[in-house]
């Protein structure tokens, strides 16, 4: 014993075997060729976001009354907006809003989701029950509507818009949480951790949470897209994020006005959010098919 | 059946008196006085507490929470628009068809078009149809409806004038809106059918009819899409509380003067019992579709049915005393 706890308690073939696993799910992963043409284009959309200021050839809120309106050219690649922006640096500025918005309601709903559901898959009883009617009741109203009313509440901003989008998430992470807790609290490690006088909520925390990380990962990937559209959908209406800040819903609710004359508003944002949503849609498909191959 | 619908409608109760005090106590929360939204910015502390108390907020939550379920439970009493002030019940109902009908419009178009899809999709695997239809329906769940709809009124509206742009008169108004709604619900249910469907035709019971010699179409029909169909009828109850929500959104581009288009007024204007009025509509329509799928699920699962029925549950209690007794 005392010889494998000198690695962190990892023996060697341990080692050798979770690094099998992960090849092979990464073979399986490069095996389906819609999955990598995914994740070349979410790989693509974060370096876009990382290096927004290097990459994007004017600021987002750089305005020149003299370029209102421009159609696309040399100097303005996807044209410029009504205040004389340009579409294409907005669209890079927008990238790295979205993400992070998307990210941050992803990781909310998925730390109070999956701390509700892990609580109520592992306890049961009682606590199952009552968990799990307030999320019934959380679903019985659409995700929109929801966001829609706490963005009302929340008011705008980025952390209002990521809350609003994460509560609509809440119910289904917790949800898959649960479904999945309910199968590992019967295995024996977490019996043998309880047995060995861990107390509750180390055990979820250590044993329960991260053996549902791979259902996680898939969800949250497939998450990331749907979010990204109701983000846009919220600044879309007028809730979501402030202006001037570049966002794509806003870009293509301020390209509405124009849609008589000038088409670039609204196309190329639109185009934007199609293919995020696509890239992370089949990312996550394929994701799910290598981590699990009897869901193909 | 009846058993298990009038369970399934007990379960609906909690739920919607959940969703009622979470309506009430997001209302509750929202920032901004409405007290002041009515008196403008000149006023008397005087009127401001008047104009209060004839709104009743000036009581505490839990009141104000009680009266509101009382209200609504006794006398579908949604309360007083602040803006209009006419009751919101009324303003609702005058406009709830025009929602409920976009969506289950678009509903229709989704089970209509994408369970034949995926039919398709699946009998064809790895062939041209199935290719194309797949291809067709990853493109498709990419798409927001609400940028689908621009660019549908961008092109069949504004540049080819074979569709009108906004409103909702004639039925020619209904198929932009409708279509751009059930896209990606579409995409969904496409996807949903066609591995279903292949789930079902590697099963033991399929070859064994292929080996009968019973024709191929009576296979698909009878055999497959039977049981095929059942976490498909799972994905549409799901799709349609997505559909409704997409339908808010809808609705102001096209000019539609429904639930959407007042929600969004309210927002703007912090008209809160009309917020909540229309949550409340909309989960109730929610709930009651699920309801409905629930239902259609029992319907199509024998093993559902007879969890339900006296007889198996009498049959299931003997097998039991039996094995007790050995």
């Amino acid at each position: 014993m005392s010889v494998f706890r000198k690695d962190n308690g990892i023996r060697p073939d341990m080692t050798l075997r979770t690094q099998g696993r992960m090849a092979d799910i990464w073979h399986r992963l490069c095996e389906n060729r819609l999955a990598v043409i995914g994740m070349f284009i979410v790989i693509i959309l974060v370096l876009v976001a990382i290096f927004a200021d290097v990459l994007a050839p004017y600021g987002y809120n750089e305005q020149n009354p003299l370029e209102e309106l421009q159609f696309p050219s040399a100097k303005h690649w996807l044209g410029t907006d009504g205040y004389g922006r340009d579409i294409l640096s907005r669209i890079i500025y927008g990238g790295r809003i979205s993400l992070l918005v998307s990210l941050m309601a992803v990781a909310i709903s998925f730390v109070v989701g999956g701390l509700l559901g892990a609580t109520a898959g592992y306890f049961g009883g009682a606590v199952d029950t009552i968990i799990m009617r307030v999320m019934d009741m959380l679903m019985a109203i659409p995700s929109t509507l929801l966001a829609i009313c706490m963005a009302a509440m929340l008011g705008r901003g980025t952390w209002q818009t990521a809350i609003a989008v994460a509560i609509g998430g809440i119910a289904p992470s917790c949800r898959m949480i649960r479904a999945t807790a309910l199968t590992i609290r019967e295995q024996e490690y977490v019996e043998a951790a309880r047995a060995c006088g861990s107390k509750n909520f180390r055990v979820i925390l250590e044993h329960i949470i991260p053996n549902c990380l791979a259902p996680i990962i898939v969800d949250a990937t497939l998450r990331l897209g749907g979010n990204i559209m109701m983000i846009s959908s919220l600044s879309f209406i007028g809730l979501g994020v402030l202006p001037p800040t570049a966002e794509w819903g806003s870009m293509l609710n301020e390209g509405r006005q124009y849609i008589r004359s000038f088409w670039p508003l609204v196309t190329f944002p639109g185009i934007a959010i199609m293919l995020t949503m696509f890239g992370f849609n089949v990312f996550g498909d394929g994701l799910r098919d290598a981590l699990d191959p009897k869901m193909k | 059946m009846l058993r298990f619908t009038f369970r399934r409608i007990l379960m609906m109760i909690p739920v919607l008196l959940g969703v009622l005090i979470i309506v009430f106590t997001l209302s509750y929360l929202m920032p901004g006085d409405p007290v002041l939204n009515k008196l403008g910015d000149s006023y008397t502390q005087e009127q401001y507490d008047e104009v209060a108390h004839e709104m009743g907020l000036d009581q505490p939550y839990l009141v104000r929470l009680g009266d509101y379920i009382v209200g609504v439970v006794t006398r579908f009493d949604l309360g007083t628009s602040y803006q209009t002030n006419r009751p919101v019940a009324e303003s609702v109902l005058e406009r709830v068809w025009t929602t409920v009908s976009l969506g289950l419009l678009s509903t229709c178009v989704t089970v209509l078009l994408g369970i034949p899809f995926g039919i398709i999709s699946a009998i064809n695997q790895k062939k041209a149809p199935d290719y194309v239809i797949t291809v067709f329906s990853i493109f498709l769940a990419s798409v927001p409806g609400f940028w689908l709809a621009m660019m549908g009124m961008l092109l069949f509206s504004l540049r080819l004038g074979w569709l009108p742009a906004s409103g909702l008169s004639t039925w020619k108004h209904y198929i932009l809106p409708v279509f751009c709604n059930a896209m990606m619900s579409l995409a969904n249910v496409t996807r949903i059918t066609r591995s279903s469907m292949l789930g079902v035709i590697r099963q033991d019971y399929i070859r064994t009819a292929r080996s009968k010699g019973i024709a191929e179409q009576v296979i698909i029909v009878r055999h497959v899409l039977k049981n095929a169909l059942i976490p498909v009828i799972t994905v549409v109850g799901g799709q349609m509380s997505m559909i409704i929500g997409g339908s808010v959104i809808i609705e102001q581009i096209f000019n539609i003067n429904g639930l959407g288009t007042l929600m969004v007024n309210a927002i703007n204007n912090r008209d809160y019992p009309v917020i909540m009025g229309i949550t409340l509509i909309i989960a109730i329509f929610v709930s009651a579709m699920n309801l409905i799928v629930d239902l259609a699920y029992a319907f199509f699962d024998p093993r559902i049915k007879a969890q339900f029925s006296h007889s198996a549950a009498r049959k299931t209690q003997r097998s039991r005393r039996k094995e007790a007794t050995g």
